[in-house]
């Protein structure tokens, strides 16, 4: 699978420039920086974590403070946008780890059997508009997101490693797993 | 299982292939905000010169084996232990940025939001009707209505919140205890956190009431005492007995007053809540003297301006001849507001200079000069709520409410009224 066209469309130095021009503070280059990726981080964020997810927002205005914080550990070796959407990941990520930090003494509460109840959301319940983003849900955080860059963004596995420091491995075994589910989810689908 | 045809493609890859047909715009609405945020974010910050708040510190994962350990060791334990050994080994991912900004979203009665990030040295203000909720590293600030906090300190190891007045509430739980500490500081004490919840209330004098729901904290006196520890379910009030506080916590009073803040209520709604940047600290925010002189040398001015040039003078400290000049605004034939207007800043200015009965007298006037007016209710209650705070006597405080009360029934003021009957003893205005 190939690469979205439009990372390539764009020369580095330009982007580069960019980030490090708003990385300086100046505001015209942040807003540009901003309006230039912001759906597409905004859509691979809602795609982790749920469309209607309420952090979705946080993550991506978190994500790029953090790109403009970190602008001088950027290396140029990735497009800005492939860089940008490693941050973006890993918050989403971090977003969903944290919740379901948060609700696991509501889950252990209800699984003794005290109050609990379809009040807290699963963490991994994903709300979607479209049939293609809801049939995505069907997917915890962790596969949604290989899946996502994988077979979607068209990501290769050395740089969804990088982008997220997990091993190629268990990319390759989440991705399968991913694929798995789907297949099974959607035949189920299909048979019903 | 159902067998897939080679032919076909299987149906993640049709997914898969949908989801990257798929546009998805970004709501203009969303974007618009966030583009706001983010600007707004990175302003405040001056450009990465401010260190943002709960940068995570990466982790090394734990290896294969420690986690088989863990969770061995978990199933034998229990439930409980269970639960420790999750908390214990779950991996934060190693981040190379910070990832989390101090951000706050004001809510208000009508469901109006309003939301953004916080910057050091920065005031949020409640209003009347607000209420504002603040995410912080490693903790949750709600700042309840009618409050005014200001974020002295945001660095990931120290948080420090000054509540100027009114009352928050405290959900702190370092990720490290003992090196990551906040604090609460009011006009008499400061309140050190350990890790746990609280809320901290401050009136206008400073007057300070910690009650503690979850864990300790200390509580320091700002003007000498022991400090003491506070567990769940204890409560203490730290009086601001020293003159010093009270001098100034009327002066910031009054000062909020001219500023156009109005700590003083008004019956038209005035919840416009906004975080305030540091300008109203100073008096010097206000205004110069030559500007003040230049105001007050013209006695053919509007109404208005004659107001504002008295108030710049008792900016500067000069209460007889700003009370001087307001004395005659009040006592010509300026429109009514614009008197009762006058009359309140001389009450405020005897309130500030601790003359309470002069205060009480002006209040009086200006209730006299407009007893059918919203701004002679004002006046009113302005004049109710200084007989509580200022003297003893209660039971004249509750007339004043009262009164205000049988004027102005359905007044902006009158739930507030209502409460403070309650707080002075009257049971039949508790619950209304």
């Amino acid at each position: 699978m190939t690469r979205t066209p439009e990372t390539v469309q764009k020369p580095k130095d330009d982007e580069r420039a960019i980030l490090r021009r708003a990385a300086e503070g100046d505001e015209q280059a942040v807003r540009q920086l901003y309006r230039a990726h912001a759906g597409k981080l905004h859509r691979h964020a809602a795609r982790i974590l749920g469309p209607s997810d309420p952090d979705v927002e946080d993550v991506v205005q978190q994500a790029f403070i953090a790109a403009l914080d970190g602008a001088q550990r950027f290396d140029g070796r990735s497009s800005v946008q492939t860089w940008l959407f490693g941050i973006v990941t890993r918050r989403a990520l971090d977003a969903a780890r944290s919740r379901w930090r948060r609700q696991r003494f509501s889950r252990l509460a209800e699984f003794v059997g005290f109050g609990g109840g379809p009040t807290a959301p699963a963490d991994h319940r994903y709300q979607a508009g479209s049939e293609a983003e809801r049939l995505l849900g069907v997917l915890p955080p962790l596969l949604r997101a290989v899946f996502v860059l994988h077979d979607v963004e068209g990501y290769t596995f050395a740089e969804i490693s990088g982008l997220t420091e997990v091993s190629i491995s268990t990319l390759h075994s989440r991705l399968l797993a991913a694929r798995k589910r789907l297949d099974e989810a959607l035949a189920g689908d299909s048979d019903a | 299982m159902r067998r897939v045809d080679s032919d076909t493609p299987r149906p993640a890859e049709q997914l898969a292939s949908a989801l990257r047909g798929a546009e998805g715009e970004l709501d203009d609405f969303v974007r618009v905000r966030m583009e706001r945020n983010i600007v707004a974010a990175w302003r405040a910050r001056g450009a990465a010169a401010v260190p943002l708040l709960n940068v995570r510190k990466a982790r090394r994962s734990p290896s294969r084996s420690a986690w088989v350990a863990s969770v061995a060791v978990s199933a034998a334990a229990g439930v409980l232990l269970g639960i420790y050994a999750w908390r214990s080994r779950e991996p934060l991912p190693s981040v190379s940025a910070p990832d989390l900004v101090a951000h706050f979203e004001l809510v208000i009665d009508d469901g109006a939001v309003q939301s953004g990030y916080i910057a050091e040295g920065q005031v949020l203000e409640s209003g009347k009707h607000g209420h504002i909720e603040v995410g912080l590293a490693q903790s949750r600030v709600d700042i309840s209505p009618e409050s005014r906090v200001r974020f002295e300190r945001l660095s990931r190891d120290e948080l420090r919140l000054a509540l100027v007045t009114g009352r928050v509430e405290v959900a702190f739980h370092p990720e490290h205890k003992g090196q990551e500490h906040m604090s609460i500081e009011t006009r008499a004490a400061r309140v050190m956190v350990v890790g746990t919840r609280f809320d901290v209330s401050a009136d206008a004098f400073g007057n300070t009431s910690v009650s503690v729901s979850e864990g300790v904290v200390q509580v320091v006196p700002r003007r000498g005492g022991q400090p003491r520890f506070l567990r769940a379910g204890e409560r203490m009030t730290v009086p601001a007995e020293a003159q010093g506080d009270k001098a100034q916590a009327v002066r910031e009073a009054i000062e909020q007053r001219l500023a156009g803040k109005s700590p003083a209520p008004a019956e038209e709604p005035s919840d416009a809540v906004v975080d305030a940047p540091q300008a109203s600290d100073g008096l010097s925010a206000l205004g110069s003297e030559h500007e003040a002189k230049h105001l007050t040398g013209l006695d053919e001015q509007a109404p208005e301006r004659r107001l504002e040039a008295a108030r710049k003078l008792l900016l500067q400290g000069k209460h007889g001849l700003a009370r001087e000049r307001l004395q005659k605004l009040a006592k010509s034939s300026l429109p009514t507001g614009d008197r009762v207007e006058a009359l309140m800043l001389i009450a405020e200015s005897f309130t500030a200079q601790g003359q309470i009965a002069r205060a009480t007298d002006a209040y009086r006037e200006a209730v006299h000069v407009a007893p059918r007016h919203p701004a002679g209710h004002n006046a009113l209650f302005a004049l109710a709520r200084l007989l509580e705070r200022y003297t003893d006597d209660r039971s004249a405080a509750g007339a004043a409410y009262r009164e205000y009360l049988q004027k102005a029934p359905s007044g902006a003021l009158a739930p507030q009224a209502r409460e403070a009957l309650c707080r002075l003893g009257d049971a039949a205005s508790c619950g209304e």
